[in-house]
């Protein structure tokens, strides 16, 4: 029965049409762009971190330390692991859509589990192998490659997320339910998971800060810290460095005879959580609902915004940016002379902070694509929005507004505190104004653009489009693109022009480019409207 | 009126939903639109309300094309589906305030009939509360009650029975009444016979994409009833 339950879920999960939203037969254009969205992802993430790992692999090699790399392989996915269990947990075990329908079949429960289980993890395992393979390539690289250690590795590297699948399931669980009698659950909930998340980033810097300030030392003393802590990972990079095969068996032994505890411990709790959730919770109001009108444009980007707060994965992951942000924006402010001083000591390579400020806000507006998925998120209520008399275009203008009210106010209030903490002139402020506000511009429509030539109306989570669309791939990492054009038109104008100058002219590449989008916009929204089949 | 005008509608050029169809709905006529599964009722239906897009003919409604006029068309219209997939991060009031942006009715008038259809379906004590803890028929009770607001001169209705009550069900057949008294049409696709032979004053059957009866209810039927009717036309040829 296990085998027939991961094949249909497979089949729900893993097929084209559910991860991209159309059929390669009848889109051939769109699947082109699709292939070349992804390969272009794949190629510049690869591109990115195996030449970062690949580098540090050979410095580590020179100081004997090649093991640190074993040891990022495990925390990184680790991490990834966790980000993923934390946040998508819930959806896949304790409040999957498809109870009502498994659950009256003649079926174990603890097979639905296991099943469902390993679809996540299958997805945990794919997210993990986008870090796993650069830092593996070069470990095997630098210390030579054997097909005994490989399949050690291999081996080793498959417990990695089981441990803290079993641990975050149940913080996402403890989630769900502290919040789910609240008013506002998924307020709560979004905010619970930040603190989880930026508590998980704040534990990992403590425990990286050991005093050590040559870096590489620094990296085996929070080896050793961590491994004192968590012994897998000692025993994962003594069974790969050593060839240990103790080590490997304990791996293997207590993380998958943990797994399959919680697989049979855990049934319950599935049941009774699914259970729940199919309760609707309907209170009567004693106070008359008032009625309020509002602008056409504030109402639809008020909609964008209640979808964006009551989507704890959406709000998770566009949010995080701008929040990032403003946290390092305020904190510039308490560490003002040990980043000055790092700037003009240790990381003298002519980067000034007002350069490396404009890089970082670039990379956080990258990362609110809001406008790469706001109009797959329609999804099942697009009919509204199409059988609604607002010309099509309106509607993106609202969704591309909705964007940049999510990133620049906080953007713009980050680059004011950037200001005084770094004494930027006042002329150079306004330049990195400016830039930032044709940025955000340029990344709302590119985003637009991009989601109406690759919508996905079609699904069950709003994981698929956030996270697995290739809207959202495109949506991000294009403006990567663009950023390194930036980047470009900066570096050569630098050469011949003062550096407010050389940012003016990189705006005015983003206006130009906003200006071609939205003309685009304009033209091609009401044809493409009608395409869409829903 | 709405004239549907040798309307087709192919799917990936193989499947024919919609068959040069022709039809002409009144102001004042509650009309039926039967059918089996798969016949092509949806299809037309949202092809009507600008959902999707039809391969040959034209639509008008009131004289506003749905092809080169969506706005117009779109202005007059109100279209419920068979399914009440609604924006579940609102609450109830903030749907029908955005339907009414959406359609620009003034503060008060909307105010009014919020209050009046509310009552009238028993929702208005829950118009506060978010969408997601609405049961099934409540949904459905709020997109009635969201195409009522703007006072539509055509009605297109998919399947509006399912899952109402019966208060809810007769109450939404006297807001038909009403409407239809005050000049509007109501155009909406049932399985439910025996509403469409008392209801309708006029009914049209679709079969395999083609209108194959369609006309006064009396007419159509003459002697028999409407579901015999239909059984014979369903398995003729």
């Amino acid at each position: 029965m296990y085998r027939k339950l991961i094949k249909v879920f497979f089949r729900e999960n893993f097929s084209f049409k559910s991860l991209f939203g159309s059929d390669p037969k009848k889109h051939k254009l769109k699947t082109g762009l699709l292939v070349f969205a992804l390969l272009y992802a794949v190629v510049s993430f690869i591109g990115v971190f195996g030449f970062m790992f690949f580098d540090l692999g050979k410095t580590l090699k020179q100081f004997g330390l090649l093991d640190v790399l074993l040891i990022y392989a495990f925390i990184y996915s680790t991490v990834l692991a966790i980000m993923f269990i934390l946040f998508r947990a819930n959806g896949y075990m304790f409040n999957y859509k498809d109870y009502e329908l498994l659950e009256p079949l003649p079926i174990k429960t603890h097979t639905v589990v296991l099943a469902k289980t390993t679809v996540m993890l299958v997805f945990v395992y794919l997210s993990v192998l986008a870090f796993l393979a650069p830092i593996s390539f070069s470990y095997f690289y630098h210390s030579g490659f054997d097909v005994y250690t490989f399949l050690i590795f291999l081996f080793g590297a498959l417990t990695i997320p089981l441990i803290p699948t079993i641990v975050f399931s149940f913080i996402s669980l403890l989630v769900t339910r502290l919040t789910a009698k609240m008013r506002n659950t998924n307020i709560l909930s979004i905010i619970l998971l930040f603190l989880f998340f930026f508590g998980i980033m704040y534990l990992s810097m403590s425990v990286n800060s050991v005093g050590e300030t040559n870096p590489l030392l620094n990296q085996q003393a929070f080896m050793e810290s961590i491994g004192r802590y968590y012994p897998p990972i000692k025993w994962f990079v003594g069974a790969i460095q050593d060839q240990n095969l103790g080590y490997l068996a304990l791996l293997l032994l207590t993380n998958f005879g943990l797994f399959t505890a919680f697989i049979f411990g855990v049934q319950k709790l599935v049941v009774s959580t699914n259970q729940r959730s199919l309760a609707k919770n309907t209170r009567k109001n004693a106070k008359a609902a008032v009625s309020k009108s509002r602008s056409l444009m504030s109402s639809i980007t008020l909609k964008e915004f209640k979808k964006f707060i009551n989507t704890p994965i959406y709000a998770l992951n566009l949010g995080i940016g701008p929040l990032m942000l403003i946290i390092l924006a305020v904190a510039s402010i308490f560490y003002a002379d040990t980043i000055n001083q790092y700037f003009n000591a240790e990381f003298n390579i002519g980067v000034t902070p007002d350069i490396l400020i404009l890089i970082i806000v670039g990379f956080s507006l990258s990362m609110v694509f809001s406008s790469a998925i706001s109009l797959s998120l329609e999804g099942k209520n697009f009919w509204i929005l199409k059988s609604a008399p607002v010309a099509p275009k309106t509607i993106m203008y609202g969704k591309m507004l909705f964007n940049i009210y999510l990133a620049l106010p906080l953007a713009i209030i980050s680059l004011i505190i950037f200001k005084f903490t770094f004494s930027i002139e006042p002329l150079t402020f306004l330049v990195m104004t400016f830039f930032t506000i044709t940025l955000s511009l340029m990344v709302s429509a590119f985003g637009s653009i991009v989601n109406l030539l690759l919508p996905k109306f079609s699904y069950r989570n709003p994981a698929e489009v956030v996270k697995q669309s290739a809207a959202a791939v495109l949506g991000l990492f294009g403006t990567w693109a663009i950023l390194v054009f930036d980047g470009l038109i900066f570096y050569f104008s630098f050469k011949v022009m003062n550096k407010d100058l050389a940012v003016l002219l990189m705006s005015l590449f983003n206006i130009l480019l906003f200006s071609g989008m939205m003309f685009f916009i304009d033209r091609k929204t009401e044809s493409l409207f009608i395409k869409f089949e829903v | 009126m709405l004239k549907i005008n040798n309307v087709s509608k192919t799917y990936n050029n193989v499947t024919k939903a919609c068959d040069n169809i022709s039809l002409t709905i009144e102001p004042g006529d509650i009309y039926g639109f039967i059918g089996h599964n798969g016949a092509g009722k949806t299809t037309l239906l949202k092809s009507i309300s600008g959902i999707i897009n039809f391969d040959a003919g034209d639509i008008t409604i009131f004289g506003h094309s749905i092809k080169s006029d969506p706005l117009g068309a779109k202005r007059i219209i109100a279209y419920i589906p068979d399914n009440p997939d609604i924006y579940e991060s609102l609450t109830g009031i903030e749907y029908l305030d955005f339907i009414g942006d959406v359609f620009n009715i003034s503060r008060d008038r909307r105010q009014e009939l919020i209050d009046k259809y509310s009552e009238m379906f028993e929702i208005k004590d829950v118009l506060s509360n978010p969408i997601n803890s609405y049961s099934h028929g409540m949904k459905q009770k709020i997109v009635i009650i969201s195409a009522l607001i703007h006072e539509p001169k055509a009605m297109l209705l998919d399947e509006p029975f399912v899952g109402l009550d019966p208060k809810a069900s007769f109450l939404l057949k006297e807001v038909f009444k009403e409407l239809c008294a005050k000049g509007s049409l109501i155009f909406f696709s049932t399985h439910v016979l025996e509403v469409a032979e008392k209801l309708c004053n006029k009914v049209a059957i679709i079969k395999q994409g083609k209108i194959v009866a369609n006309g006064l209810t009396h007419d159509v039927i003459k002697d028999q009833s409407l579901e015999e009717i239909f059984l014979e036309i369903l398995n003729e040829g």
